[in-house]
């Protein structure tokens, strides 16, 4: 990697320091800028009709009665919308065999899963318009549904595409080495299991969001959302409301909250675009909390068969899993459903030495809500697959954990080399992280207590997950399939009159920091104090072009391409200010806002910014400065910068109710360079948080017939600040070699690691009862049945 | 979908008199103290009466007082945090204090009132969703269907409706012999937990015996239990800001190690709270251990109907009855 050097220990190196964030106080006060916020003249809001059912056949939609309602402008049906949006299929070209069904914004004909939108009414106001879509006469004929993705295959199942001739939408095995034949030997111990893996969603704070405007006079669109994709969205309207693309801006300033929730084609998010560009009006679309679960893309949803042979001396000898997942009734556009999936066939036993591995992963459709990528895509089922069979091993052949993964784990000088599936890995370090997790979590002692409680019928866990992270994506993951989402991000650095930095970036803030990192970098490499940096993110009108955020992507992708935007811009304004002050550029240096040399400041950047841009007069007139750098940045070594986790929780289980109760939580993390380590270690907590939720809590629980049950935050649980544990929060900095940089991601981290853990810590504890556990999330309902109570 | 709530009239009296003649003005009146539970069926769209009375500034509704046989008199509009923190209640009937504070989330616990936790209706989801079921005065209990998800529904006295009662503070105050001092139209009267809380069979749309025009103006706890042993435990799926997959409450006195005089009640398994008559003539005169225990689970839960997916509440049941004479050790 060619670029700067030396650039992490200067006066003003704000990297690895934990600077606040600059829009804190802005938040705090009330003054974000959301896209409920916005209000525009002639605006009109929307309510959707949404289908009752899993699937029926739409014989007609009444909406007389609508349109006669108080305040109605309009109402759509899916008829309305053909000729107007072209349907979109979420499909890849590098996923072979991905099939999925064009799709419309709003239902025609035939509604797949409860929640579904099938009209729109779009009034003066909220309330009107839902007073009005109560009012639609929807005549619907409710058809057999396939919602349980574990018979959704069965041949009697009734098939959602009948052109498909199946619910099969995508199957993809991995076979390496011999695995029968490594089962077969006869020194070897083998364990098997069902992991069931539950539904879950996002829960963010801010739902999704939209208003969209549109300027008939220049044909253009401008779509206010609540994204972390806007480049992406741009193409998509582009697309399929046929517009020119430079025509389509789209906008995403303050979100709160998204964990992958709001990086989809949504029906409804389209149908306002749609609305605002036939109506010629401003149209607000906000998605309430029904709606939000019912509509936001859910996760997981797996049912994973799976075994594991190991040897007398704990060594892996073979994994051998199938994977079955539910993704609802169409692969979503444009990132498709089948990733998750592939993820798991590419991340399962990545930390481990493992040279027998067969994995199949089998994608089906099915009258559910659709299933896509969420915080930490796939790793959290391709982490407890192979860790919760390791502790299963190390149980059966009575080994310790931690022994049994120091034999596995991969040398920390191994690399760079390969996992079983094939994933490049370079710059990791399993085993120093696990012995920095045994360290301090104080596992000896903790071993000791567990005997000695267990002795007066205290049931205590301790359960571990080695892991790795897909951070920092190459074109390999979307942009090979076709699909128009850029790997590479952009940051321009524009030093203006008054000697602050105006900079922008491609990547997004929702909420973890992304423009607080994005300033830093710009302030430290370039040499200003931060609060002279100002951060514009999120819209494609004025940022570089690029992917958003995403695959824990901002600060590794979006924040090498600022470091090398701002050292850009530093040397094209030291070669203006040598010839202003006469001197060697080499000589010259910027700190704390001035241009420097050996002796001192010798000119402040806005005295040397007036001169260019008022007095050009004084400069030479061959000297042509330019005070505005853009650099891009993409990762080309390698597919995927992957880093790694080690992490451990530790549970007490009450054997007559079934509570767990997480006591401690533990996470040694490896992101390369840590550039803010209190960004780093709110992310890693929250991701941990999210995790222990879909451990224990989160589940979208759905009726035999594919009725969403617990729609609101009173039935579905996320985890709530009481009962959560001190997560103490460790870091191993290996920096990757494929950016001056050298950040990997951390934002997926803590979700994709801590379901394994606590998983494992809670079957720990049940063993001694003979008792085990491999659902998650695991109720005390389930804990009871695990412990033959029920 | 729906997040607006529908047009209303919002009267807010001073006084009960002029609550009461408000209520006898429409006929659709529906009372709003907390708001807590009301606000949700609104905005879900499920019930849209047309007036709402607020009651919080009557004056008369606030407050914990003492009363002259130990025990206390709570008005219907306190807190659940106020009953939580009380000194008073905490003093005498900490079963009722425990209970209150482990409802639902510390801002709920503020805003939420005593009166409008014992008056909630139930969580049936089905219900709640807005199916034309029994209760909502339809003629089908969805929850009751071969495919139904009924984990968190009844175990007992499951009648048409399978609903339960969801109310932390109800199961308490049952178990303490409260009553229920209510205003109706014409006149007064004081009610036990038997009377209030009401099941399908009495009246398969309401879960209390509050009509239109009652007002609920304070639970009387009798000096009965105060200061004895007492006992409160939830579970719940997530143990904070969650409603109760089971709950119990216990009142006992002891002689000599021996159970002289004991209430237990269990809440979440049907739709009143159920009083565990044959655990309390079980243990009466018994020594408390694991002998005693033992016997109790046998019989705490016998009679119970499971439905198809809540047979895991028995064993709790079984468990929080065992536990509870535990305590007494
Ligand atoms: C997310 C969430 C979690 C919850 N968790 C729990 C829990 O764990 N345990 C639990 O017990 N509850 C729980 N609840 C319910 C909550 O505690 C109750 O909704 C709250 O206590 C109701 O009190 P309120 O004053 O807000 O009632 P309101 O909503 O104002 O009233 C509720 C009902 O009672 C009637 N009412 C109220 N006061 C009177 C009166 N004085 N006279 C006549 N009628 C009256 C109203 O007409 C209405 O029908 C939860 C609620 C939510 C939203």
């Amino acid at each position: 990697m060619t670029g700067p050097a030396l650039i992490f220990d200067k006066p003003n190196a704000y990297i690895g320091q934990s600077t606040p964030r600059a829009d804190t106080n802005r938040l705090l006060e009330g003054r974000g800028r959301f896209v409920d916020d916005i209000q525009l003249p002639r605006m009109l809001h929307a309510a959707f009709l949404r289908s009752p059912y899993a699937h029926a056949e739409i014989r007609g939609l009444d909406t007389s009665a609508a349109k006669a309602a108080p305040g109605v402008v309009r109402v759509l049906t899916g008829a309305d919308l053909e000729g107007v949006v072209e349907p979109y299929v979420g499909v890849l070209t590098h996923l072979k065999g991905l099939r999925s069904a064009p799709q419309m914004p709003l239902a025609v004909d035939r509604a797949r899963w409860q929640g579904e939108p099938l009209a729109m009414v779009l009034a003066r106001s909220r309330a009107e318009a839902e007073d009005a879509a109560a009012l639609i006469e929807a005549d619907l004929d409710p058809i057999p549904a396939a919602c349980d993705a574990e018979t959704a295959l069965d041949p009697d199942a009734p098939v959602i595409h009948p052109e498909f001739g199946s619910n099969l939408a995508w199957e993809r095995l991995v076979d390496v080495g011999d695995v029968d034949a490594a089962f077969a030997r006869d020194d070897v111990q083998v364990v098997s299991r069902t992991l069931r893996f539950g539904r879950h969603t996002g829960v963010t704070l801010e739902t999704r969001a939209a208003v969209a405007e549109y300027d008939p006079s220049e044909d253009r669109l401008t779509f206010h959302y609540s994204g972390q994709a806007p480049h992406m969205m741009q193409f998509i309207f582009a697309k399929h409301l046929g517009l020119a693309e430079e025509n389509v801006r789209v906008v995403a300033n303050d979100v709160g909250g998204s964990f992958g929730i709001k990086i989809h084609t949504y029906g409804d998010e389209v149908a306002t675009a749609a609305a605002a560009k036939l109506l010629g009006r401003p149209v607000k679309f906000v998605a309430d909390r029904y709606e939000s679960f019912l509509s936001d893309i859910h996760a997981r949803d797996h049912v994973v068969e799976a075994r594991m042979a190991v040897d007398k001396a704990g060594k892996i000898v073979a994994l051998d899993f199938d994977d079955l997942t539910g993704i609802g009734p169409y692969s979503m556009y444009p990132r498709t459903s089948a990733i998750e999936a592939n993820q798991v066939l590419n991340l399962t036993g990545a930390p481990y030495d493992l040279e027998n591995y067969r994995a199949r992963g089998r994608v089906v459709f099915q009258n559910k809500n659709m299933m896509c990528q969420y915080r930490a895509v796939g790793h959290p089922i391709a982490m407890a697959i192979c860790d919760g069979l390791l502790e299963d091993a190390a149980a059966k052949i009575g080994m310790d954990v931690v022994e049994m993964r120091r034999v596995n784990l991969m040398r920390d000088d191994s690399y760079p080399r390969a996992s079983a599936s094939g994933m490049k890995l370079d710059d990791l370090s399993h085993q120093k992280a696990l012995n920095v997790l045994v360290e301090t979590m104080g596992y000896d002692a903790l071993r000791a207590e567990q005997a000695e409680l267990r002795a007066r019928g205290v049931y205590r866990g301790i359960g571990f997950v080695s892991m790795v992270e897909v951070t920092n994506p190459s074109p390999m993951f979307y942009g090979i399939g076709g699909a128009p989402i850029a790997s590479q991000d952009g940051a321009t650095v524009r030093l203006d009159a008054g000697g602050g930095l105006r900079v922008s970036s491609s990547v997004t803030e929702q909420g973890q920091g992304t423009n607080a990192i994005l300033a830093q970098i710009a302030a430290g490499v370039f040499g200003v104090p931060i609060e002279r940096v100002t951060v514009t993110t999120g819209d494609t009108d004025t940022v570089p072009y690029g992917g958003g955020t995403w695959a824990s992507r901002g600060a590794g992708i979006g924040g090498e391409a600022m470091l090398q935007a701002a050292h850009a811009l530093k040397e094209q304004v030291l070669e203006v200010a040598a010839v202003m002050l006469q001197s060697d550029a080499a000589t010259l240096d910027i700190q704390n806002g001035s241009v420097v040399d050996g002796s001192g400041a010798r000119m402040t950047l806005s005295d040397l910014a007036r001169t260019v841009y008022y007095r050009g007069n004084e400069l030479p007139s061959d000297l042509k400065p330019e005070l505005i750098a853009t650099r891009h940045y993409r990762v080309t070594d390698f597919p995927f910068v992957f880093t790694n986790g080690a992490m451990a929780a530790h549970v007490e289980v009450d054997t007559e109710t079934g509570l767990v109760k997480v006591l401690n939580f533990w996470a040694v993390e490896d992101c390369g360079r840590v550039i803010n380590p209190k960004l780093v270690d709110e992310q890693v907590r929250g991701g941990v948080v999210q995790g222990i939720g879909g451990a224990l809590y989160e589940e979208c629980i759905y009726s035999e017939d594919g009725q969403l049950m617990n729609a609101t935050m009173a039935d579905y649980l996320v985890p709530m600040a009481v009962e959560m544990p001190d997560i103490v929060v460790r870091h191993v900095e290996t920096p990757t070699k494929t950016s001056v940089l050298g950040a990997k991601g951390a934002g997926e981290a803590g979700t994709g690691g801590a379901p394994a853990a606590v998983m494992n810590a809670v079957n720990d504890a049940l063993r001694p009862l003979g008792a085990t556990l491999w659902q998650m999330p695991m109720t005390p309902e389930r804990i009871l049945k695990a412990l033959g109570k029920v | 979908m729906t997040d607006v709530m529908h047009n209303f009239e919002l009267y807010q009296p001073a006084s009960l008199a002029d609550a009461q003649e408000l209520l006898g003005d429409h006929d659709d009146a529906w009372i709003i103290a907390g708001g807590k539970d009301s606000l949700d069926w609104f905005k879900h769209r499920v019930k849209q009466p047309s007036v709402l009375v607020d009651i919080a500034a009557i004056p008369e509704l606030h407050g914990i007082r003492e009363e002259a046989d130990g025990g206390l008199y709570i008005g219907a509009m306190t807190t659940l945090t106020e009953v939580a923190e009380s000194d008073l209640v905490n003093a005498r009937f900490p079963a009722l204090a425990m209970a209150a504070s482990k409802v639902a989330s510390p801002q709920i616990r503020n805003a939420g009132t005593l009166g409008g936790n014992v008056a909630q209706d139930t969580r049936c989801t089905y219900y709640r969703d807005g199916f034309p079921c029994y209760r909502a005065g339809g003629n089908t209990c969805y929850a009751n269907t071969p495919t139904a998800m009924n984990r968190e529904h009844t175990l007992f006295e499951a009648s048409r409706c399978v609903a339960v009662t969801p109310s932390d503070t109800g199961v308490a105050l049952a178990a303490l012999g409260a009553t229920f001092h209510i205003q109706g139209r014409r006149r007064d009267r004081e009610v036990s937990a038997d009377e209030f809380f009401i099941g399908p069979d009495v009246d398969i749309e309401r879960m209390t015996s509050l009509e239109h025009r009652d007002i609920l103006l304070g639970i009387r706890v009798p000096g009965t239990w105060a200061g004895a042993h007492q006992y409160f435990e939830k579970v719940a799926d997530r143990n904070a800001w969650d409603f109760a997959l089971v709950n119990i409450a216990m009142a006992a006195r002891m002689e000599g190690g021996a159970i002289a005089e004991v209430s237990m009640v269990c809440g979440a398994v049907q739709c009143t709270p159920r009083r565990l008559t044959d655990v309390e003539s079980l243990i009466v005169g018994e020594t408390p251990g694991e002998e005693l225990e033992t016997l109790v689970k046998r019989v705490a839960s016998s009679g119970a109907k499971p439905l198809n997916y809540n047979h895991f509440k028995i064993p709790l049941m079984e468990n929080l009855a065992a536990r509870a004479v535990r305590s007494l050790v």
